[in-house]
């Protein structure tokens, strides 16, 4: 990733308070590096609140994990991948000079960024459309509770159910699992909105001509946080998906 | 040769500015404060966001004091009382005490004593400034919306639920905004040590203030997140019950208290680490001799900051954690309290042997000595566990945490006010009164909180609005004791009201200190530096010659703004 | 050693009424005996310095070391040899009064900490707001709540425990003393915290204790009572009393026993695991038997007293 080129003649983007552009790319990857450590900590609360759950209710995962469709969230695993690897493109192609390419690259990864979020609509379409959502509000939960769910509801949440799961024993506070789920992926998720915007804002520079050779911090930058936002994923699916 | 030119040529550089251009008064209108970039305005921006807090934080704390003058209350009625120590504490924590070095002193003497022009991110600078703005008008909107009652460390499932109302929402969004100011305050001070110290300046070179915010810096990246994620899943709770927290949902409110101490325990040292930084400073240039030890010292910041991420679980031993929970981390937490220790001695040891003025920052700091020895060494007895299930949530705690949070870190950050500012302002302060000022902040310091460990030992617990009859006598001495404190501080902001209105002009190097901030004018101009000086040592002072009490002290190298 | 010390204490600590009181009293003076010794070297140091080197008028500082290995090895070394010591006497202490909460002669007490107020009840039926115990006798107090935390605080015991709604927690003490203590809350838990206040009577022998007890006729039904009365309408179609075996385990002999779960944990019969038995059936199966048990939703009496009946049937 790193480069050590010193670009020196091409100034227009040094701000006054660095002496080359080498040190200001310097600065903003330490700054970088740190906010990903940030984030890291960030999800880690949500990954120690998933051990935890885990560790102390194992069938309320096993049960959950029927529910959560692998082919998916196998989808958009690849998705992510093939992103991330043209986000690493695009900072090579900017390194180069390579505007065409830079461009490509930049498209690509916010199509593949906006296709990831149309698969995931999908999916909580599904969950949401059933009743499988989050907490107190989840509609197994309230199967047994006289008067909180219509008649509709309840038949739609029967017909909704995976076939696996109609011989199991019905875990109490089922939600908890779908809270876990959704806080976890709703959070990657707006990391990925998130994402989609810097390279909207990437573009227009590209456009401009703003990145070469000699300036490329930004595109390095956007690109590492992508591929932080991937590497949660790729943490994500199979602890939600596929391990029950 | 080289150097002799250059030397001249600063000379040159030195009789263009000054004709006083200084960052002051670079640019002016209120725009050019509000958009301004410049590390030195950021800081006052945010010194003056933080006393107003102080002063918020501080009327609370006056005003719990005197009702609690009679067992029975003799001010408000308990609900008030509430929602005042609630507020009292939010306040101080999240809107002084943490951003209180750091964000304010820190922000602008950091990249001067790198000898650098400003932060690694001037942007991202301005941004944390306007995170902390609206975080804090969050928290003045609790006070409108319905006032909070829950305590600051807003413990489930008491503070999340369903009758609760628009305030403990209202907070948690404050807290989540304010500590995402922290942590773009910490990684830009961590990337700009980092990235941005001279060649000629090694890790080893620095002053111990840069090791103390980068260490701080390491906590507020690293800890923080977790707050924030902490606070994120409360807010989502008690919007949708996701049944992570609230046992009514299936939820466990023990793992909150264990998110929230991860975050905030190390917070403990984010506040306490940067006022060591300025006591390292302020010890050494007012003996007149380099800091004693300073591997030991710098060393320490770093291992307080990574020993302090492992003993979360000692605020919890009667929460009904495993046994051996408690007793790991009862282990690991007197494991903190030696490189606290080792600090300590090696203050007193600089001082051996010194030329010890006792200006107002040495005055503040020979406090701190008492006040942090007080607090930490009462550590001790909350941290092993047969004392501590006694003690806990009694106001031996409250007592110990004040020592160390507010006895500690407010005269640190005193000390760090008096000490930087005549570089701040350009202004010098009445020594005399700032000194009365600073005894009595500190005497009064001492009367309210030391009968509060006796009171705390006889059983007295925390967050009562009324109490026994036999602690009143203790109460009241806590009151008067609050008294003096307050009269201390008014004093002081006096003292510093008339330095800034008439003071006498202040030389660049006052006090001869040998760090880079002091080779610029005061105020320093608006880049700080044309170029980086020669660095000659953070603790050299045989470089420096007092020239007399007002031309202060000039570098024997010739280099002088 | 123990004693000497505690014959050293000041007359400002709280009474002591119990054996872990005087233990906890004991190691206070010890840390302060050490910290007080600290901030002496520390005071004096600083004071005297400043005295001694106090700058004049041509004065300059005197050449010194700027740093020393042996000396800062010596006090790096010296505090932690000392801290390590606290720790292991504390823990020792602490571990002693932890470890006793599992004896079976104790009688136990049923506590229940709401807003804002403390509830007692006893075997045999005897309800008060305020906690009776007899001179020298162990007792366990078996710790729920119905709202929010709580913290039950005997100053004159020393102890402290978080009561925590949706699970037991427990502490173990034997009175030392006879007399009236008071017991505070010590969890902030709403508005009237602070008067969540009460006393424990500790009765000096047995004539004084039942006296108290049959004092005036309690009208409610006792605890054990309370059990059975459940047990017959919702737990004897499955769980059998002479240990026959029915859908579920029999209750004979069950509590205190260790059963294997399936998936091979073993687990100890104890308050937590009946109660997660009861609301979280499914989670754990004992071994051999079907999940074949409904989630019941039981108020807080209720748990107890399904508890107090799984403890009778021996």
């Amino acid at each position: 990733m790193s480069s050590h080129a010193k670009p020196s003649g091409d100034r227009r983007f040094l701000q006054v308070h660095f002496e080359t552009m080498g040190a200001q790319l310097a600065a903003s990857k330490s700054g970088m590096w740190l906010f990903l450590a940030s984030e890291l900590l960030f999800f880690g609360g949500l990954f120690t609140a998933y051990a935890v759950y885990r560790a102390n209710h194992p069938d309320m995962y096993h049960y959950g994990q029927y529910f959560l469709d692998w082919r998916m969230g196998a989808i958009n695993t690849a998705v992510l991948i093939s992103s991330s690897l043209s986000a690493a493109w695009s900072v090579r192609a900017a390194q180069l000079g390579d505007t065409k390419t830079l461009k490509a690259t930049l498209w690509l990864t916010l199509l593949l960024a906006g296709a990831f979020l149309v698969v995931k609509y999908f999916e909580y379409a599904h969950k949401i459309e059933a009743g499988y959502i989050w907490g107190g509000e989840h509609c197994v939960d309230n199967l047994k509770v006289a008067g909180k769910l219509t008649e509709h509801q309840i038949e739609h949440c029967l017909s909704a159910l995976p076939p696996e799961v109609a011989h199991l024993p019905i875990p109490e506070h089922m939600g908890r699992f779908f809270s876990i789920y959704f806080v976890m992926t709703g959070l990657h998720g707006l990391h990925v909105l998130i994402g989609m915007a810097l390279y909207v804002w990437l573009l227009r520079r590209a456009g401009r001509g703003d990145f070469g050779p000699k300036y490329f911090g930004p595109v390095d930058m956007v690109a590492l946080y992508w591929h932080i936002v991937d590497m949660i994923w790729i943490f994500l699916f199979p602890l939600l998906y596929l391990i029950g | 040769m080289v150097a002799a030119t250059r030397t001249a040529e600063l000379h040159q550089g030195h009789e263009e500015t000054s004709t006083h251009d200084n960052y002051l008064t670079h640019a002016h209108g209120w725009r050019s404060w509000i958009f301004s970039l410049d590390h030195k305005r950021i800081g006052i921006m945010y010194l003056c966001a933080i006393l107003i807090s102080l002063l918020l934080g501080g009327v609370f704390a006056l005003v719990i004091r005197l009702h609690l003058w009679t067992p029975e209350g003799a001010l408000v009625s308990n609900h008030t009382y509430n929602n005042l120590f609630t507020l009292h504490g939010a306040v101080m924590i999240f809107l002084f005490i943490i951003p209180g070095i750091p964000a304010a002193l820190g922000n602008f003497v950091l990249p001067m004593q790198l000898g650098a022009k400003d932060l690694a991110f001037p942007r991202l600078n301005l941004l944390s400034f306007y995170l902390y703005c609206i975080g804090a008008v969050l928290f003045l909107g609790v006070l409108l919306a319905s006032g909070i009652d829950t305590g600051w460390t807003l413990y489930p499932p008491y503070s999340l639920e369903g009758s609760r109302g628009l305030g403990v929402l209202l907070a948690l969004t404050g807290t989540f905004i304010v500590g995402f100011s922290s942590i773009l305050t910490g990684l830009n001070f961590m990337a700009t040590v980092h990235s941005m110290r001279p060649k000629a300046m090694g890790w080893f070179d620095m002053p111990l203030f840069l090791w103390a915010l980068f260490a701080t810096g390491i906590i507020q990246v690293v800890a923080t997140p977790v707050l924030g994620i902490t606070v994120a899943l409360g807010f989502l709770e008690r919007l949708f019950h996701l049944g992570i927290f609230m046992p009514e949902y299936g939820g466990d409110p023990v793992l909150f208290q264990h998110f929230f101490w991860f975050y905030s325990h190390p917070a403990v040292y984010v506040m306490i680490l940067p006022a060591m930084g300025i006591v390292s400073e302020v010890v050494s240039v007012f003996s007149r001799k380099p800091i004693f030890g300073y591997r030991f010292i710098a060393m320490s910041s770093i291992a307080i900051a990574v020993v302090g991420f492992l003993v979360w679980g000692h605020h919890m031993f009667t929460s009904g954690q495993s046994k051996w929970t408690n007793i790991i981390f009862s282990f690991l937490t007197f494991f903190v309290a030696v490189p606290s220790a080792i600090k300590v001695f090696n203050w007193l040891a600089t001082m051996y042997k010194g030329d010890i003025r006792l200006k107002t920052p040495m005055v503040y700091v020979l406090g701190f000595f008492g006040l942090f020895g007080v607090g930490g060494l009462t550590g001790i007895f909350l941290g092993s566990l047969a004392t501590d299930v006694a003690l806990h949530d009694t106001y031996f705690v409250v007592a110990h945490f004040h020592f160390v949070m507010v006895g500690s870190v407010l005269t640190a950050f005193l000390a760090g006010l008096h000490y930087w500012w005549p570089k701040i302002t350009g202004k010098m302060y009445d020594e005399r009164w700032a000194r009365v000022a600073a005894i009595l902040v500190m005497v009064g310091f001492f009367i309210t909180f030391l009968p509060q460990f006796l009171s705390g030992l006889q059983g007295m617990p925390r967050r009562y609005a009324t109490y026994l009859p036999e602690f009143k006598p203790l109460h009241q001495l806590s009151t008067i004791g609050a008294i003096v404190l307050a009269s201390g501080m008014f004093l002081d902001a006096w003292v510093l009201w008339v330095s800034l209105r008439r003071g006498k002009a202040a030389p660049a190097n006052p006090w001869g200190a040998a760090s880079l901030e002091w080779a610029t004018p005061s105020p320093p101009t608006h880049h700080n530096f044309d170029e980086t000086p020669p660095i000659t040592g953070p603790y050299n002072y045989d470089v420096l010659e007092e020239v007399s009490e007002e031309a202060g002290w000039v570098r024997n190298d010739g280099w002088n703004p | 050693m123990h004693r000497l010390i505690l014959a050293a204490a000041p007359g400002w600590l709280p009474p002591r009424a119990s054996e872990g009181a005087g233990k906890v009293d004991s190691i206070f003076m010890l840390i302060l005996g050490i910290t007080t010794a600290f901030f002496v070297i520390i005071v004096v140091a600083a004071t005297y310095f400043t005295i001694r080197y106090r700058a004049r008028k041509w004065t300059a500082p005197q050449p010194s070391p700027s740093h020393h290995l042996k000396l800062e090895l010596v006090w790096s070394i010296i505090p932690t040899i000392l801290l390590v010591a606290i720790f292991g006497v504390s823990t020792k202490a602490w571990l002693a009064s932890a470890d006793a909460g599992t004896t079976e002669a104790a009688t136990t007490v049923y506590v229940t900490g709401q807003q804002w107020k403390w509830q007692f009840e006893y075997q045999g039926g005897k309800r008060s707001d305020e906690l009776h115990l007899l001179l020298n006798e162990p007792v366990d107090l078996v710790l729920s709540s119905p709202d929010v935390l709580h913290s039950f605080y005997v100053p004159a015991f020393r102890i402290k425990q978080d009561v925590v709604p949706g699970r037991f927690t427990r502490m173990h003490v034997t009175p030392t003393e006879a007399g009236n203590f008071p017991i505070f809350c010590a969890e902030y838990c709403g508005n009237d915290h602070s008067i969540m206040q009460t006393q424990v009577v500790i009765h000096a022998d047995q004539a004084s204790y039942d006296a108290w007890k049959n004092e005036k006729i309690d009208e409610s039904i006792p605890l054990v009572k309370v059990g059975e009365l459940l047990f017959q309408k919702n737990c004897q179609s499955c769980h059998s009393l002479d240990g026959t075996r029915k859908v579920g385990p029999t209750f004979k002999g069950l509590w205190g026993s260790t059963q294997t779960m399936e998936g091979g944990e073993a687990v100890t019969v104890d308050e937590n695991f009946v109660r997660e038995s009861i609301v979280e059936p499914k989670k754990r199966i004992v071994q051999g038997y079907p999940p074949a048990m409904p989630p019941q939703s039981l108020g807080e009496r209720e748990m107890q007293g399904i508890i107090e009946y799984i403890r009778s049937v021996k």
